[in-house]
Parts: structure tokens; sequence; C-alpha cells
């Protein structure tokens, strides 16, 4: 493991033994918190049914506001036999709608559990994925929790670009992960938390219902710190794959990732630099720096056309078709490679966008989060997919 | 994560006086070294990458 004082809190002892003597008497209950998912929420729950080890109980929590009219998920979830569903209308107004289905399916049916494995309703799980997560907390007594890889299939998303540069840049965040051997985010989307990690985060999440917090946008980042705190290791497990959709329009990739950027930013302020936010920290450093650069340099591209003192020279061409060779090595590495992820390395400008994209929502984000703006980014997102 | 910023350079590696402005030249050629500077670490960055990848026993 890499940076091993920076991955948890290395002056915290965690209880021993929080498990049962062998792992199929563990108590796996899965939360899957869906709101307006009719049309994924079906294949999801047929994923924890068919898996190797299933969930000992699956539970589905659909949650909307009074001025949302409701869909079918809660009626599907239902339907399935042994699946529990909750149906939680909140009050206008009520924000963190995720967070508090969250909760109140921990609380009715979680507390007790060894291990809970949380995912988006949108997503599917492989066989394997229970057997070897619960495997992993054995293995481990260190082990809080550990994020599943995630995986866009092609043919679920169509031919579009934008899709591909999403399957680039998620295969990079996972291959990073797993070389460093420690993740400062377990993803809501798909990850399996160790139940004593979960009832010690209740006590500091700020709030009486459970473990996720109500004072953050990216709840699962908020979450990990403080199990991280706790002195539990979070990792990206390296057999359990997760399936998921990519955002496939620019404007609702933008709304996701200034959700994310935001409330990264955001929280990062008020948890403050400790060894524990050090590598985010860096992380935004490095945002930052990118975003110099790029800018930077479209900026001195342009003053020096308008200034008539452009000049080519062949050279040049070696960093392109240099970026391009790695690329194309690296887009090996996407899980599931198509022929469309080659050609969209080799072609470079769909990334090149992309990384200017990054570098917009990456100081905007912080734009936001200094002027004090309190834009309810969740909302802004469901409005961008349509949801 | 990428950066491609070759292709493009700012009257060649010498000092060129490119513009002029009131209080007197602007000179590009930091700014071009400054550039070259970043693209060659995300060169040696990608290439240490993929070095790390090929003993990598886990798959992304």
């Amino acid at each position: 493991m890499r940076f091993e004082k920076c991955a948890y809190n290395v002056d915290v002892e965690v209880p021993k033994p929080s498990l049962p003597a062998e792992p199929r008497r563990a108590y796996v209950v899965a939360l899957i918190p869906a709101h307006r998912e009719e049309a994924e929420i079906g294949n999801t729950i047929r994923s924890l049914l068919a898996q190797n080890r299933p969930p000992n109980k699956i539970v589905v929590i659909t949650n909307r506001t009074e001025d949302r009219v409701a869909d079918r998920t809660h009626e599907i979830a239902q339907s399935f036999p042994g699946v529990t569903a909750i149906n939680l209308v909140f009050p206008i107004g009520t924000t963190h709608g995720k967070s508090r289905a969250l909760n109140h399916g921990w609380r009715h049916h979680g507390q007790l559990a060894d291990i809970v494995v949380c995912i988006d309703a949108d997503t599917r799980l492989p066989q394997n994925a229970v057997e070897d997560w619960v495997d992993e907390f054995y293995d481990n007594p260190r082990l809080g929790g550990s994020s599943s890889k995630f995986t866009m299939r092609d043919e679920r998303n169509a031919d579009q670009t934008i899709v591909q540069v999403q399957r680039a840049e998620f295969a990079r965040w996972t291959d990073t992960s797993l070389r460093r051997g420690w993740t400062s985010v377990l993803a809501g989307t798909g990850c399996a938390i160790r139940g004593a990690a979960l009832v010690e985060a209740a006590t500091t999440s700020g709030n009486d219902d459970g473990p996720w917090c109500y004072a953050s946008l990216v709840e699962d980042f908020e979450l990990t710190y403080r199990v991280r705190a706790a002195g539990y290791l979070c990792q990206v497990s390296p057999t359990v794959r997760a399936y998921t959709d990519a955002m496939k329009t620019v404007s609702a990739l933008w709304s996701q990732r200034m959700k994310w950027q935001s409330g990264t930013v955001s929280d990062l302020m008020k948890l403050g630099f400790n060894r524990l936010t050090a590598l985010d920290w860096i992380q935004q450093f490095a945002g930052f720096l990118q975003a110099f650069v790029r800018i930077g340099w479209l900026l001195a591209l342009i003053v020096s056309l308008a200034l008539g003192s452009f000049v080519f020279h062949p050279i040049w061409l070696v960093c392109p078709v240099y970026f391009a060779v790695t690329d194309w090595i690296m887009a090996a590495r996407i899980p599931h490679c198509t022929w469309r992820d080659r050609v969209n390395a080799v072609a470079l400008v769909p990334q090149d966008l992309f990384a200017y994209m990054r570098a917009g929502w990456f100081i905007y984000a912080w734009t936001e989060v200094l002027s004090g703006s309190e834009k309810d980014r969740w909302t802004v997102q469901y409005q961008s997919e349509g949801v | 994560m990428s950066s491609h910023a070759g292709g493009a350079g700012f009257g060649g590696g010498h000092a060129h006086v490119v513009a002029a402005s009131a209080s007197g030249a602007v000179y590009f050629y930091h700014v071009w070294y400054l550039f070259a500077a970043c693209v060659i670490i995300m060169m040696m960055i990608t290439v240490a990458t993929i070095a790390q990848q090929i003993f990598q026993k886990t798959r992304p």
C-alpha cells in the first residue's frame, strides 16, 4: 500500500472481531436508494437476487418530495418477493433525499448488519460481487469499506463520444486507486461497508438518523472520510465490478461534475488539511495547474495568432503523436474495450475537449464555493438528466 | 489524464519579440518554455504510468 499513513487514521485501533466466525453466517443487507428509477430498478434487484451469495435482505427506499409525481419505482420493487420496499415522501424543499433514504433504510433494517451493501438503483452487480466483498472483509479486519470498479457497458450507452471519454476516465481512476491500495471515496454507486464502521459513523454524522450526513453534496466522500478517521481502511475492490450508466449529454455531465467538485471543495474547506485529506488537496492543486496550463496555452496561442507571430514547425507534431500512441496503449485498460475506445484515444480531440470542460467545472466550482453560493446541485442534476 | 498541447508554438525556442505594448516589448518565449516544461512533465508521467501498468496484477 502506498502512503499508508494517509489512507486511514493509523493511531486508532478498530474493534476486533466484528464479524461472525464463518463468512456464510455474515448478515448482509443491501440498501438501494431510488429516485425515479422505474426503467432500471428491476434489473438492479434481479442482479442482487442472482448473486452467488445473495444478501440476507434487500431494501429499496424510494424517495421524492411532495411536489413530484410518483413513478412506478416503488411498485416495481414491491413486486419482487422478499424485497422490502419503502416509499418516502418528503415535504417540499427537503434536501439530501438520498442520504435521508439511506439513513431510513439503515435505521430500520441495517443497524444489526455485519456488512451493508449500498448501490444506486441504476447499477447492476455481477454474480461474484457480494461473495467477494464478504471475503474481503474477512481477509482484512482493518477494512471498513470496499468500492466497486465502475464499468460502463458500451452497448448500454450507444456510440456517443461523451460516453467513451467517461469510460477512459473511470478506467484511469480505478487503475490509480488499485495501484495505491486505498481510496478516499466509497462511491455510493456501488460499495460495501462494514456494519461496525457504520455504527460508529452514525455517532459522528451530525444527525440522529444514521451514518449519512445532511451537510454534504458528496455524502459518500464525507462518510468515507469519517470511516477512515475511525481507523478503517477503504479500498477499491480488485474483483467486484458495478455496471452503471454514463452521463449522456454535456449538460448532464456538467451538472454531475459540478455537484462532485463543489461538494468535494466544500467538504475539504470544512475538514482542512490533514493526513487524510492530503491526497485530495494535492488533486485540487493538480487540477488548478492543469486548468492554468490549458487556459494559458489557449490564450497565448490566440494572442500570438492575432499578433502574426505564430510560426509552425513540424517537430511539434511529436507531442500529439506521442500522446495519441500512449492513449491508444492505455485504452486497452478500459474494461470491455471496443474499437470505439481505441479510435477515441487516437483522435485526441474528444479527450482534449473533455479536459477543457474539466478545467471549466473545476474553476467554476471553486468560484461558487468561495463566493458562498449554496445552490442545490442535486436538483440541478435531476433537471439536466430529465428525472 | 491527458494533456495534448502539442502542435503549436510561439516563434520557436528563440528569444523572439512578438509584440509591443505602450510600455515596451512583450516576450512570449517565457510562456513557451513554461508550456514546453508542462508538456514534457505530462509525457514523463504518461510513460511512467504505462510502465507501472505492465507490472500491475489488477485490472480496472
